[in-house]
């Protein structure tokens, strides 16, 4: 049998030669990296990739890659697969070879495999054109330093999946392609397949049931995060190239549907056996899963850069306390504990950099973290039995009934109707949410997402109800059914800030009243931990609103007695600690920076005005336009300056930068020397970071919002 | 008893189980013979063909090729086999040579095979011209020679002269007629141009709608039907039948008589005049196409 293909494969492979569809795969695969490049010439000279880049063919690799996989493979096996069918469909091909010595079992798996070998090739014209062209980009226009290492197991891992995901389309497509005679009835069906696919992409849902999908699933995240190997959408693809290589094999050789699945009972026996097995086999693969969490909770990981710190720390999210001090060596850190371990958002950080400031942890769950540590930001990567869970908490639930009040104004019957519409959908939407590596969600995340969602719809209803009135009844059985999901808060729900607020707004009514109502509503409840968890929420959020620190210390002070555990009051206190390095009123510290003419300033010299400060890194540099624009729109106004910081560059560098870009002539441009050691100090967590300096020199407000959003300019309204 | 290359017995065969093309089909191809495949276009010619060669599937052992079913005698004993189906098959982006490449790697055969087939069907000049360029009597060639590659003992063909030009069908024919007697080749072949086959064959058969009307010898159909037929025009053709033997009123000015040689037509001519006939004409009947209208007319 093995010679016999080999034989069929020969001569498939003769019998393709002049069809171009080498030439094609390479044009294929030529496409993004030649895109680039022309980009480069005649585009705007951007700056080669960041220092935090971890390599540069990576970063090409891992950018090209997705459009690659999701387009252009899937397209040239459209176009091989049919083309390679024609030959043989346009002139007698097909009994031409079957009336030689060889099986037909033979020829529709040597075409397989021609069609396979074809994509491998495409494949790796890819990634040598991909290579070569980010090395001629890099020659010739590269503006910073690159990172030439390119690791051979990541490069291995990302051109196997690409394999290994592109064979079931191609059995999929070749079945197609020798079943459907004409050229034109495959070609639909691979664009259509193609067209799934884009829906798929702006709807972020993924079809597994599509034999075109498997390529878009494994390039939905980046691999170095991928938990295994291979994953999902190999399995899938596996599963699809056995199904279409025997379904397809079975119809070629029968001659027709009839005679290979329906023709006697011998025939449809044999045919229900083989849909029970796939059926199964297929219901196995898609199933969604939850990643067993191991024995004991476990952290692990590497961390690669320079100024590695000694030690991590876990955090407990309730009273922001040490779970655990975790030393690193050679860069690893490994943690593990069989303790019981309060669900809920931990922080991994060290003492200069947060790892995870929301990591969601729980008993016996895992995390493998791979950090490339940059002077101005982390790149990292991380494998988790709670994929799903990070998944669902970055999606838009129910984000529709946002424009609901507008949508049926003064139609409350079709807004209550409407939003219970939505509520289920939602509801559904997020229990059969998967990841692209088919993980779901479990139960205690989910209960959590649930309840939270519950607040956001019960919020809206009461706020639509208090607007339009009318339709009580509806109102009542909306608000019944949403309090009713309410009616357990989990522990995670009892540390969400969005629960807490709804808790506490109910106490008080609307009016001039309200806030002392909820201190009275508050006050007013049991002693015990649902108490502690509202009044400390409450004590914290007033404390933003008082003007100096003796006023929160007495707002902490005048409370103490009434939590039943202490630890809240110490929490408060730490709370109040940190406020005061960045308080608002307070002098801001007294820093010295330079400008490019190596004159030396301080914020002092600005006295007279408000003083926005931007402070970046070569890292974090993608928002100063928008900086740029806003020094340009308040231009006009004397009493604000707009004030550029770097933070990370030495002088040279700096200057070199805004030389490069032709930038510092519409914009204060300025060098804070030990940039770094700032940053630090003041507990600035990400970069960019905006800061409002008063015209006496206090602090404004020391966490301004981004220049591109709405808030920053009201902001801006009030002051100027 | 002679060996049958090519061994049918009631064989039948459709796609559904209701509507069958071929029934009760059965035949026998000596080894050695010329075996004439006559039917009209639709009369299931083709399908028994492919059924032949397993390209549709059969599933009650019916068919046997060298002695052996063919469930399991292919795809191996194809490498005795040489088939030009239908039309010919081949790939028109290639050239005639590496279309005979393709099979030479299937068959494993050297490349002297390839180039002795092309001299010998006179393909050798345009041997690197794309077969999109050639003539469909250049096609029909290389097909042939495809069918020959593998020095076949047996060749089965379809139609194998459709397309070429008067002289070319001389040609191949000849040509075949060679290859029968120089290698003992035997060959199966089915047309449904019966003066091509008339000429040629040493055995046939009769396909009708799905049924075999007729099969054997030459001599065999010429015993049943009767050989050599004349038709005589005269006056009064019915006032003459009952002087002469063997003989079948057409219309009222023609009779139907079976001749065995050329002094049965002398005689028959002399009767008819001494008894007052006027015989305005006597020609032969073509006799292959006759008989082919009466084995293959419906009732």
């Amino acid at each position: 049998m093995l010679k016999n293909l080999q034989l069929a494969t020969r001569t498939e492979w003769i019998k393709i030669k002049g069809l171009g569809l080498i030439y094609a795969g390479a044009g294929l695969a030529l496409v993004m990296p030649l895109l680039k490049f022309t980009g480069k010439i005649f585009g705007p000279r951007i700056p080669g990739p960041p220092e935090t880049s971890i390599s540069l063919f990576e970063d090409a690799l891992t950018s090209d890659t997705g459009p690659f996989a999701k387009f252009f493979i899937i397209l040239f096996i459209v176009v091989a697969t049919n083309r390679i069918c024609q030959i043989d469909h346009k002139n007698g091909g097909w009994l031409l070879m079957e009336t030689q010595p060889v099986k037909k079992l033979s020829i529709y798996l040597a075409k397989y495999l021609n069609i396979v070998f074809l994509s491998f090739l495409t494949i790796a014209f890819f990634f040598l054109f991909t290579i070569l062209f980010t090395a001629l980009n890099q020659w010739l226009f590269g503006q910073t330093e690159a990172k030439w290492a390119l690791s051979f197991s990541w490069l291995l891992q990302d051109f196997l999946k690409l394999f290994v995901s592109s064979l079931g389309i191609s059995g999929f497509m070749l079945f197609v392609s020798v079943v459907f005679q004409g050229y034109i009835w495959p070609f639909i069906i691979g664009i259509l397949g193609l067209v799934l696919n884009l829906v798929s992409y702006i709807r972020k849902e993924f079809y597994p049931y599509s034999p075109m999908h498997t390529e878009q699933l494994a390039f939905s995240q980046d691999i170095r995060s991928l938990n295994t190997f291979f994953g999902f959408s190999e399995a899938l693809s596996i599963f699809w190239t056995i199904s279409f290589l025997l379904i397809g094999y079975l119809w070629y050789s029968r001659k027709s549907f009839k005679r290979a699945f329906i023709f006697d009972t011998k025939v449809r026996i044999r045919t229900l056996l083989m849909l029970l097995v796939l059926g199964s086999a297929y219901y196995f693969i898609q199933k969604p899963k939850q990643v067993a969490p191991l024995a004991a909770t476990s952290l692990s990981g590497k961390l690669e850069g320079p100024d590695l710190p000694k030690e991590l720390y876990l955090i407990e999210p309730e009273f922001n306390q040490k779970v655990a001090t975790i030393p690193l060596v050679n860069g690893e850190f490994t943690w593990s504990s069989s303790e019981e371990l309060p669900l809920g958002f931990y922080k991994l950080i060290s003492d200069d950099r947060s790892i995870n400031t929301g990591l969601f942890l729980g008993k016996c769950d895992f995390y493998n973290f791979e950090v490339f540590r940059g002077p101005s930001g982390d790149i990292s990567f991380l494998k988790t039995n709670r994929k799903a869970e990070i998944g669902l908490q970055g999606m838009p639930f129910g984000f529709e009934i946002s424009y609901f009040p507008q949508l049926f104004q003064d139609k409350p019957g079709e807004y209550y109707k409407e939003m219970n519409k939505a509520w289920e959908r939602s509801l559904e939407k997020m229990k059969s949410f998967r990841t692209a590596e088919n993980y779901t969600v479990a139960d205690d995340f989910l209960l959590f997402k649930q309840q939270d969602m519950a607040v956001n719809f019960l919020k809206a209803a009461q706020g639509f109800y208090r607007n339009n009135s009318g339709e009580e009844k509806a109102y009542k059985a909306l608000v019944t059914r949403l309090e009713k999901e309410l009616e357990k808060p989990s522990e995670l729900t009892l540390a969400n800030p969005n629960y807490l607020a709804f808790k506490l707004s109910s106490f008080s009514q609307e009016g001039a009243r309200a806030d002392s109502a909820t201190w009275a509503g508050v006050s007013a409840l049991e002693k015990g931990r649902i108490k502690d968890k509202l009044l400390s929420y409450q004590i914290a959020t007033s404390m933003e609103k008082l003007p100096d620190f003796q006023a929160r210390q007495q707002l902490i002070n005048r409370y103490s007695d009434a939590f039943s555990d202490p630890r809240y009051t110490e929490k408060l206190e730490q709370v109040l600690s940190e406020q005061q390095v960045t308080l608002k009123g307070l002098p801001f510290p007294d820093i010295t920076i330079m400008d490019v003419d190596n004159d030396s300033k301080t914020i002092k010299d600005f006295k007279g005005k408000y003083v926005v400060i931007e402070l970046w890194s070569k890292g974090a540099d993608g928002s100063r336009q928008a900086f740029r624009d806003a020094a340009a729109r308040y231009y006009w106004y004397r009493n604000v300056a707009f004030a550029s910081v770097n933070v990370d560059f030495d002088e040279e560098g700096w200057k070199s930068y805004l030389k490069d870009r032709k930038e510092g002539q519409n914009l204060q441009e300025y060098w804070l020397p030990a940039g770094a050691a700032f940053v630090k100090e003041a507990r600035i967590r990400k970069l960019p970071h905006y800061i409002v300096v008063d015209d006496k020199g206090l602090i404004h407000d020391f966490n301004a919002s981004a220049p591109d959003r709405p808030e920053f300019h009201t902001l801006l309204g009030s002051i100027l | 008893m002679a060996e049958n290359i090519i061994q049918i017995e009631n064989l039948s065969f459709g796609f559904s189980p209701k509507k069958q093309i071929l029934k009760n089909i059965s035949l026998a191809v000596p080894k050695g013979s010329i075996y004439g495949f006559i039917g009209a276009n639709g009369a299931g010619k083709s399908t028994t063909m492919r059924v032949i060669l397993g390209v549709y599937p059969e599933v009650n052992h019916t068919v046997k090729v060298f002695g052996e079913p063919i469930e399991t005698a292919y795809p191996e004993t194809f490498r005795k086999m040489g088939t030009l189906i239908d039309y010919p098959a081949f790939y028109d982006h290639l050239s005639g040579i590496d279309n005979l490449r393709t099979l030479a790697i299937l068959r494993e055969l050297p490349r002297e095979n390839i180039d002795e087939a092309l001299k010998l069907v006179g393909m050798w000049d345009a041997r690197f011209i794309k077969m999109k360029k050639y003539s469909l009597g250049m096609k029909q060639r290389l097909a042939i020679a495809m069918a020959l590659l593998g020095k076949p003992q047996l060749l089965i063909l379809d139609e194998p002269v459709n397309g070429l030009d008067p002289n070319g069908m001389v040609e191949i024919r000849q040509l075949l007629v060679e290859l029968n007697q120089k290698t003992g080749t035997t060959l199966f072949i089915s047309s449904h141009l019966l003066q091509e086959l008339e000429k040629m064959v040493t055995h046939l058969a009769i396909i009708a709608d799905g049924e075999v009307k007729f099969q054997g010898s030459k001599e065999e159909l010429s015993d049943r039907y009767g050989f050599d037929k004349v038709e005589i025009k005269l006056k009064n053709a019915p006032d003459f039948l009952k002087y002469i033997d063997h003989a079948r009123l057409i219309d009222e000015n023609t009779l139907e008589v079976d001749t065995g040689d050329i002094e049965i037509i002398a005689r028959t001519n002399r009767t008819l005049i001494e008894n007052g006939a006027e015989v305005y004409r006597i020609s032969t009947v073509e006799s292959f196409e006759k008989w082919f209208m009466e084995i293959t007319k419906k009732n």
